[in-house]
């Protein structure tokens, strides 16, 4: 009787699974030399993976989750000089709450931080925050894994899924950009650990001091911010169950405006539910003692270096009192 | 889900591996059914139910056809019979027009009334075209046909008779099937061939290279400048330049569909109808369209030409009914006098290149060139390839006006190349337009090549390390040379819209 399976069909799986194996393996290449490096040494903020992952394994107290107004504002070198406390920042810009949970996830997997930060700013941000380039950022450069498949599935809009779990996807195009030192992976790679995800900003540009009308949330911004106050309160029980605070806090924003009062709900909602999270508004007047809002800002939501240290000094304080 | 996306090869591995691990033709007819739906209503999910009733009208018309007598030879068709054929022809009609040409038909009697100060009373239609309409519409009309005229016999099995016109990688643009080609091949059980699946694979991997690294770049230039032909100022050498770029995108981007199509149906076993001969290099524009869109000339052919009488009737009349079918195939492709046009030149490129033979042949003969002279061969091949060039602007343009100014603004004897100007705005780079200009010459020359030889047996004989070689260099090109992506905005198959 004639075998169902012979010999060549044999060797020629082995041969289209090897041949397969090659591809994949000359793909991945591909996708590595095209992807652009992120550096915080070049101002590319946010997403700043190669760094977190070079930290030893549960040598870092506090991880700092959120936007842009984190990787400017929070430096956790001052944090650690000022009360001993080390830390890492791992926000990205325009970063929503809902990728970042799989931030948190995927933290938790080399890291157990005795504190969870997050700051607020991104709680009202709904589908017309959402930009594209970014998103492929922030979840594109996450380690490769279950939480990115996620973080790109479940909170990705469609259209983007595809470029953010694929980097050749999204990169492929860059090829006329390449010179032959982006073909030597390993040179190419930045050392920017040292900075713990912190993008530090020098030039500043002064801001209104007087204070912004705070005009009622608009339907909208009730809705998203009732949607991330739903992914806080997961994110609460998570860290209750592993024994992690949850710090819920804002940057210095310049004067205070409509983060300060989206905090405050944030807080009637949570605070009577949990005994694991707490609430910091260094966005509050004279919460941040000296900051200058002629040379501590370089927009009116961002931080310069020199006010992130005062800020940091503060957050640091509340850090070790709590 | 789009040809060229990642999930359509998701899609392809999963629908091959359980078709193969399913035990019979019955399992495998109801899974490749489901396939086909289910990638049918990611790309059309609205008008899903047009082709269900279109199939079932084509089915039902079938078996009552079936039961109907047939023509004795050199008699005509019996009357039920005709009226059978004309019902379900009707039908199948009917929607395609409703689809393809109310809006049309409402824009020209708007315009119409409009003469008379009452336009406004007729309000402009704009229907969804069901994706691939004109395709399974036609198929339907082809099997209906052949089953009246005793040449096909009605497909009993519903199932089967519904995966015929649903199938999958044919659904959105042809290849348009025949049914004796087809159903017979779908009634078979496929062992799994690693010869055809290798040939399906490498027919697909020449289909995307043609799509995403030469049309779809070549798409860019073409868009930019015949979205706004006024924007390079009167410059020839710009509108010459992408009206060629059309040429090639044109043909990359439908025979890279049919290429992608055709193979993904060789992975389940089954030959679909090829659609190109290497067209361009057709030294007559009657011998361009034996070998451009095939299924679709035959489907003339058969189905319109030879039933008004083909080449059997007096010259008028056959010049005719030339260019009665092309003033058809216009209209197939699209409701617009764009198309019309279109479609009437090249019906009068026929009747005129007959006239013409005469004079050509003289002229030969004065030159000492004769029928098989390179010089001569060369020549009627850059003619043909100008003339359709030609046409194609009526085919590209966004309307009759802009195409007229177009034709009008290349045939200007004054040249006055704005190329830097162009070089910028353009919509690629100078390193894009090198990289495409390559790839459409090795294009070109690999097909030129395979008309030859047997280029696919020629590389099955190397050794492995070349073949790996060559196999893992294409798929590394497509991915990184392709126009897909993020940062483009890829255009789907120019057929889809038809």
């Amino acid at each position: 009787m004639k075998p169902v399976i012979n010999s060549r069909s044999v060797r020629r799986l082995g041969a289209s699974v090897l041949f397969c194996l090659i591809l994949f393996g000359m793909l991945g290449y591909a996708s590595a030399v095209l992807r652009p490096t992120r550096s915080l040494l070049t101002r590319e903020a946010g997403a700043a993976w190669d760094g977190f992952l070079k930290q030893p394994r549960g040598s870092i107290d506090v991880v700092y989750f959120g936007n842009s107004h984190v990787f400017d504002g929070v430096d956790p070198s001052v944090v650690w000089k000022s009360q001993g406390i080390t830390g890492y920042v791992m926000a990205g810009p325009v970063q929503p709450l809902a990728v970042s949970r799989h931030y948190v996830a995927e933290v938790l997997r080399t890291q157990r931080p005795k504190v969870v930060a997050f700051d607020l700013s991104v709680l009202s941000y709904n589908e017309r925050n959402y930009v594209s380039e970014f998103q492929l950022i922030n979840v594109g450069y996450m380690p490769r894994g279950l939480n990115k498949v996620r973080a790109a599935l479940v909170d990705t809009p469609r259209t983007d899924r595809t470029g953010a779990l694929v980097d050749l996807w999204a990169y492929h195009s860059r090829w006329h950009e390449l010179r032959p030192a982006d073909f030597n992976l390993s040179a190419r790679r930045l050392d920017d650990a040292f900075l713990k995800g912190f993008h530090p900003m020098r030039r500043s540009r002064p801001v209104t001091a007087a204070p912004r009308a705070v005009s009622p949330p608009s339907a909208s911004i009730l809705a998203a911010e009732k949607r991330n106050i739903g992914i806080l309160r997961e994110l609460g029980r998570s860290c209750e169950a592993r024994d992690i605070e949850l710090l819920l806090f804002l940057t210095p924003t310049g004067p205070p405006g409509s983060y300060s009062a989206s905090l405050k709900r944030t807080e009637a909602a949570l605070s009577g539910e949990f005994d694991n999270v707490t609430f910091l508004d260094l966005s509050a007047p004279d919460a941040v003692p000296g900051l200058s809002y002629g040379n501590d800002f370089f927009d009116g939501g961002h931080l310069t270096a020199r006010g992130a240290e005062k800020s940091s000094k503060v957050l640091a304080a509340f850090l070790a009192d709590t | 889900m789009q040809l060229g996306s990642i999930e359509y090869l998701v899609f392809l591995t999963l629908a091959t591996t359980v078709y193969f691990a399913l035990p019979g033709v019955r399992s495998r007819t109801v899974w490749l059914l489901a396939a086909s739906y289910f990638f049918y209503a990611s790309l059309s999910a609205t008008w899903t139910v047009v082709l269900l009733g279109v199939t079932a009208v084509g089915y039902v018309f079938g078996r009552l056809l079936a039961t109907a007598e047939h023509a004795e030879p050199g008699e005509g068709m019996p009357s039920r019979t005709r009226a059978l054929l004309g019902g379900g022809i009707a039908i199948v009609l009917a929607v395609l027009v409703v689809f393809k040409y109310a809006g049309f038909a409402s824009e020209l009697l708007r315009g119409a009334l409009w003469q008379f100060g009452s336009g406004e009373s007729v309000s402009l239609l704009h229907l969804v075209l069901p994706i691939g309409i004109s395709f399974w519409t036609f198929q339907t009309i082809a099997y209906l046909v052949d089953v009246a005229r005793g040449h096909q016999s009605a497909e009993r099995d519903v199932l089967r008779y519904s995966l015929f016109i649903a199938f999958f990688p044919q659904v959105a643009a042809g290849p348009i099937a025949r049914a004796d080609q087809l159903l017979p091949q779908l009634a078979e059980k496929h062992r799994f061939d690693y010869e055809m699946m290798r040939s399906g694979l490498l027919l697909m991997l020449w289909g995307f290279f043609k799509k995403l690294v030469v049309a779809d770049p070549l798409g860019q230039v073409v868009n930019t400048v015949y979205r706004d032909p006024h924007a390079f100022g009167r410059d020839p050498i710009v509108l010459i330049a992408a009206t060629l770029a059309f040429s090639v995108q044109i043909y990359c981007d439908f025979s890279g569909y049919t290429d992608i199509v055709r193979g993904s149906a060789r992975l389940f076993g089954v030959n679909l109808l090829p659609n190109f001969n290497r067209p361009y290099e057709s030294r007559s524009v009657r011998e361009f369209w034996r070998r451009w869109h095939m299924t679709l000339m035959d489907w003339f052919k058969r189905y319109v030409y030879i039933p008004l009488g083909g080449s059997r009737v007096s010259p008028m009349r056959r010049r005719l009914n030339i260019l009665t079918v092309f003033f058809i195939s216009g209209l197939w492709h699209g409701a617009g006098f764009t198309f019309i046009v279109w479609g009437l030149l090249n019906g009068l490129y026929q009747i005129f290149g007959e006239w013409f033979a005469p004079l050509r042949e003289r002229f030969a003969k004065l030159l000492r060139l004769g029928p098989d002279s390179v010089i001569r061969a060369i020549a009627a091949t850059a003619v043909t390839f100008a003339l359709i060039s030609v046409a194609w602007v009526f085919f590209r343009a966004e309307s009759l006006r802009d195409a007229l100014y177009i034709l009008g603004t290349m045939s200007r004897p004054a040249w006055t190349a704005h190329t830097n100007y162009a070089l910028g705005h353009i919509g690629l780079t100078l390193i894009q337009l090198k990289v495409v200009a390559l790839a459409t010459v090795f294009v070109f020359a690999t097909e030129w090549i395979a008309g030859r030889v047997d280029l696919p047996g020629i590389l099955y004989r190397q050794n492995i390390a070349v073949r790996w070689f060559l196999y893992q260099a294409g798929v590394l090109a497509v991915v990184i040379f392709g126009f897909y992506g993020a940062q483009y905005d890829a255009a789907s198959f120019a057929y889809f819209k038809f």
